[in-house]
């Protein structure tokens, strides 16, 4: 082992006890708070007005998804993320490829969400053309039950950016909370912008 | 070159002798039955733990049923609830247990009975079923595990299992490559690709199963096809996965379960397999049995699609045009399939031409003139062109079907991206 390798495999290990010394102290929400510029989500290259009021996941960034929730994710929950359109979408056999239309992405994803786990008696309301950051994405609206047959509602914009796709979704019980919050979701939404170099 | 060789102290290798052979022999159970379900252990008569299994079972299937995932036809409920009570045995009735057979929307090919004689079976099983006597070996090989309380068993002997169901294990679980309910039926999961049966319990029900079906009056001698039909199902799924470049290799328990079959057939049933045929009429003739499961063919081919398996759709697909070519939907899902199969090509595979998407885009037009979504469809392969490009030809075809598109369903979910497609179509004439 090198000298250099060495003094890295030390900064590794001093940022590692770093994460763990001041992460461990931290809650596992975070309140959100209006903000003056939109709020950079460097982690997903995307930057966005998030909904004041509602909780940030402490811990779903590292992860690469930014997940935030007003009563509690079983109640409402916003996932913001993004997966690379080489990589296989979950449960369909299938990428998204560059020719394919927004409406094809669309129904991918739709594929992908009925075939999923804990999801019964799927059902699309809406599929449509939408805009998000100046971009063609598509809006889905659909219901479905949950493994304890609990009906519940998603919005979900879907965005091809570069080699991204983006994936914004709101998700509640379709008694109350759904209308209730989805205008703080679609708020939000209106102000998604896009750091992807080069897209 | 010096050969490296590995050399174990010998105290070393009689210590992994000693504990492999005690690993292998503490999972050998000696086989003793328990009594079988009959007048005198009814269902008013149960032990506590057998108590609490049923009504574990119970619960379960009201989870499953309420969560969307059962397949409804009237019709085709009414046909399996009569050929389940035909293999019906009579200790089962007179244990006052009244067996229900219901259909699962899910793209795994299985096929699995509660301790309280609840069977289930996927769109996937009934789908590629040719005929009543397929579907009887299914439903009486379940009830085998019913009558010999192999729930029970199983769930006595292995404590470790939160047992609450009795598991067949027609197919292997291709769950998580491929779209499924898995977590819906979760409980149920956990039981069949943990540890399934003891193999003992599963030569039982083989045997027993056979019985009913011979006493029902179905030809036994039919039955290794379907569990090799299932095989080549689950082989047919590999080629389209991920691990496809690997070898497909059957399940060791199919493989036994085959052999099993076949020796009991000719050990047992040599009578009758001299003989030709059933020795009952089957309540549907072949040709109305794959009518009956007309719908369940669409359902499936319809997973398959979501799932990605476009090559086990269009053989699916297929099926559902041979048992009502009448129907259109059945060609628009073959269409659907072939067009996946064509934008997504696997290695070793031929992808179908462009003609052959729309032929039966066509056929489906044909049956039915105001078939929306093949309108729509062959309008995308227009669209689309062929190898990228667009030739003037296809763009005023595209135009035209889209419009047609647009006037037979107006208020359909898609319009505002056909219009998109109008747009960008009128655009390009113009350049």
């Amino acid at each position: 082992m090198t000298i250099r390798s060495q003094i890295n495999s030390a900064r590794l290990c001093l940022i590692s006890f770093l994460l763990l010394g001041t992460l461990g102290c931290v809650g596992v929400w975070s309140p959100l708070y209006k903000t003056q510029k939109p709020f950079e989500m460097t982690t997903i290259q995307a930057a966005a007005h998030l909904p004041a009021g509602w909780g940030s996941s402490t811990y779903a960034p590292l992860l690469g998804v930014w997940l935030f929730t007003h009563h509690g994710v079983e109640l409402n929950e916003i996932y913001l993320r993004r997966f690379l359109k080489s990589q296989v979408v979950k449960g369909t056999n299938r990428t998204v490829r560059d020719d394919m239309t927004i409406q094809e992405i669309a129904d991918l994803s739709i594929d992908s969400r009925r075939t999923d786990d804990g999801v019964g008696a799927f059902e699309v309301i809406s599929n449509q053309p939408s805009q998000i950051g100046g971009r063609d994405c598509f809006r889905l609206d659909y219901r479905y039950r949950n493994e304890i047959g609990l009906p519940k509602r998603t919005v979900e914009y879907g965005c091809p950016v570069g080699p991204w796709m983006y994936r914004f979704e709101f998700n509640a019980p379709e008694q109350h909370y759904f209308a209730a919050h989805l205008p703080e979701f679609e708020a939000m939404a209106r102000t998604i912008e896009f750091r992807v170099p080069g897209a | 070159m010096r050969k490296s060789t590995l050399r174990l102290p010998p105290t070393l290798v009689s210590i992994l002798a000693l504990a492999s052979v005690m690993l292998s022999l503490g999972c050998v159970v000696p086989y003793t039955p328990l009594p079988t379900l009959s007048a005198e252990l009814n269902a008013q008569t149960l032990d506590q733990d057998e108590s609490y299994l049923w009504k574990k079972s119970s619960e379960l299937q009201y989870e499953i049923e309420k969560s969307g995932l059962l397949f409804q036809d009237p019709a085709l409920d009414s046909y399996l609830a009569q050929v389940l009570a035909r293999v019906t045995p009579q200790e089962l009735s007179a244990a006052g247990v009244t067996p229900r057979v219901a259909v699962i929307s899910d793209v795994q090919i299985h096929g699995y009975s509660f301790a309280n004689g609840v069977v289930y079976l996927h769109t996937a099983l009934l789908s590629r079923m040719q005929d009543e006597t397929q579907l009887a070996t299914v439903l009486s090989r379940e009830l085998a595990h019913v009558v010999n309380r192999h729930a029970l068993r199983a769930g006595r002997e292995a404590k470790l299992r939160a047992d609450t169901m009795a598991w067949v294990g027609i197919g292997v679980s291709v769950a998580g490559e491929y779209g499924s309910s898995a977590k819906l039926l979760a409980q149920a999961f956990e039981i069949s690709s943990a540890v399934g049966f003891p193999a003992a319990l599963e030569t039982q029900a083989d045997r027993k199963g056979l019985e009913l079906l011979d006493r029902a009056g179905y030809d036994v001698r039919a039955t290794p096809e379907f569990f090799q039909m299932t095989v080549d199902y689950l082989a047919e799924v590999h080629t389209q996965g991920p691990w496809a470049w690997v070898a497909f290799t059957p399940p060791i328990q199919m493989t036994t379960r085959i052999a099993g079959y076949r020796s009991v057939i000719e050990q047992e049933y040599a009578a009758t397999a001299n003989t030709a045929g059933p020795t009952k009429t089957p309540l549907a003739s072949n040709d109305r049995f794959r009518r009956m499961l007309h719908s369940v063919a669409q359902r499936q081919a319809d997973l398959e699609l979501a799932a990605g398996l476009s090559y086990s759709a269009a053989n699916t697909a297929r099926f559902a045009t041979q048992s009502d070519p009448r129907d259109p939907q059945s060609w628009y899902l073959l269409g659907k399939a072939l067009e996946i199969q064509r934008a997504n090509p696997i290695i070793g595979k031929t992808a179908p031409s462009v003609d052959e998407v729309r032929e039966a885009f066509r056929k489906a037009i044909q049956v039915r003139s105001t078939h929306a979504y093949s309108i729509r469809d062959l309008a995308m392969t227009h669209y689309r062109g062929e190898n990228g490009e667009r030739s003037p030809q296809d763009g005023k075809e595209a135009t035209r079907l889209f419009q047609q598109y647009l006037r037979l369903a107006p208020n359909a979910g898609d319009t505002a991206y056909v219009r998109t497609y109008l747009e960008e179509l009128k655009t390009a004439e113009r350049r």
